[in-house]
């Protein structure tokens, strides 16, 4: 049951936000949509909070905004407005793609990146991406501001680093090098409203034709998204054109084996992990030789 | 818990209700102020049956809770139109036969009305791209894609 005594609390700025965090034991409210749809689902939801901390009228939390180095995204910006700009799309077309992935145009709408990452579902969508451009999530509470790498952020399917006295205000993205490509393939049962089945982001920076950097982080396919260092390494350095797409497939196949072991997903996760890889190698390839 | 009052502008009009803070729009909608062609489906905002306008943009009214529209407008197919001259496209609607059974069609109509409200001549792809968030078990979709485009600039693709 229901404790009556929960309030109700809306902030309109975060110093108001991390004050009611510091007093109070509060459930956060961002876009609702998987707010709504646990609170009528899980009985023990509310158990041992004394209330809501509604953040959906926080303005200063809603913005996305570049500096010279890097691109802040507030925790309150919503799927749609990252699709939307024209700032994401150029820097981390990987991120605008996951972010149109998502869910439905109702759904983008309304639900929120923060809320997307502190759900920290193994398959949602944004956080490969912001793990692949190496983002970090900056945390505020009354005793002030710290920062912690995305990657590091997801503990376990649904478990983050967040304190109970802390909100995530926003993601620090580094601004691309020159020459860096982005790229992020689902796989889920439908076009629309499909959950995730497995997904890969890809951040690379390619210089004459040399893999200088890479990133690959899969989705769904480890209980928390993770680079896959061991394909990483076997890549990097390498002229791209060299590079055997079916045979990194294979070997990003076994890297996601020694991570989860054998389960019962195993037979569909593995040849579809490694098509993805192989995919994005070849796409890769393919955008490399056509813009020379 | 303790109730909130909640002032927000639904089809034009003020309203103002007191809700526990964990109710649904969608709940609000229906049974306090009778809104009923706002639908109840899936509850879990798959089927897009409660999509209403809030500022301007298709959600799911399922999944936002109703202290959250304080200040906001939301439109409801009850406010689209007049009793003497309905909207260009339930008219359209009604023309195309896009309505069978007729349980998806008023949040099918509100997210066809936000697509329009930006793009007055969208193509098939934004038309389809715009109701993702919608299903439908009786028309197959083509009559509803048909009924958009003719409301937007009445060049029907057949």
């Amino acid at each position: 049951m229901m404790n009556k005594d929960l309030k109700f609390y809306k902030a309109t700025k975060v110093d108001e936000a991390v004050k009611l965090l510091a007093d109070n034991k509060l459930k956060l409210l961002a876009g609702g949509t998987d707010f709504m749809v646990d609170l009528r689902n899980e009985e023990d939801f509310l158990n041992g909070y004394d209330g809501i901390l509604d953040l959906s009228h926080i303005d200063e939390i809603k913005k996305i905004i570049e500096n010279d180095e890097h691109v802040e995204i507030g925790a309150m910006v919503t799927h749609r407005d990252i699709v939307d700009s024209d700032l994401i799309k150029e820097y981390y077309p990987a991120l605008a793609q996951s972010a149109g992935a998502i869910g439905s145009t109702p759904i983008r709408n309304r639900a929120t990146i923060g809320g997307n990452i502190c759900n920290a579902a193994a398959c949602a969508d944004t956080l490969g991406p912001l793990i692949a451009f190496e983002g970090r999530a900056v945390l505020k509470s009354a005793n002030g501001t710290r920062t912690m790498d995305v990657s590091e952020f997801v503990k376990w399917p649904y478990e983050t680093g967040i304190n109970e006295d802390e909100i995530l205000v926003s993601f620090i993205l580094p601004k691309p090098e020159e020459g860096a490509y982005s790229s992020f393939q689902k796989i889920g049962r439908r076009q629309a409203l499909a959950i995730t089945r497995i997904s890969l982001a890809v951040k690379a920076v390619i210089e004459s034709g040399v893999i200088k950097e890479i990133n690959l982080v899969p989705g769904s396919a480890t209980p928390v998204p993770t680079t896959f260092s061991k394909v990483e390494a076997e890549i990097k350095g390498k002229q791209l054109s060299e590079i055997d797409p079916k045979e990194i497939g294979e070997k990003a196949a076994e890297e996601m084996i020694g991570i989860t072991g054998e389960r019962w997903s195993t037979p569909y996760k593995k040849p579809a992990l490694a098509t993805l890889f192989r995919r994005a190698i070849k796409n890769l390839q393919e955008e490399v030789a056509n813009n020379g | 818990m303790a109730k909130v009052k909640v002032e927000f502008k639904v089809n034009n009009r003020e309203v103002q209700v007191e809700v526990d803070p964990t109710e649904r729009l969608l709940d609000t909608l229906r049974e306090r102020l009778n809104l009923t062609g706002v639908k109840e489906g899936c509850a879990v905002g798959e089927c897009g049956a409660c999509t209403v306008l809030f500022d301007g943009e298709a959600i799911n009214s399922c999944l936002i809770p109703t202290v959250q529209a304080e200040g906001k407008e939301v439109l409801t197919i009850e406010g689209l139109g007049t009793e003497d001259e309905l909207d260009p496209l339930q008219q359209s609607f009604i023309d195309y036969q896009a309505v069978q059974c007729g349980f998806c069609t008023p949040g099918m109509i509100l997210s066809a009305k936000a697509l329009l409200n930006k793009n007055s001549s969208p193509t098939r792809e934004d038309i389809k791209g715009a109701i993702d968030g919608n299903l439908c078990r009786c028309t197959g979709y083509e009559q509803i894609i048909q009924a958009v485009q003719n409301a937007a600039d009445g060049e029907v693709e057949a």
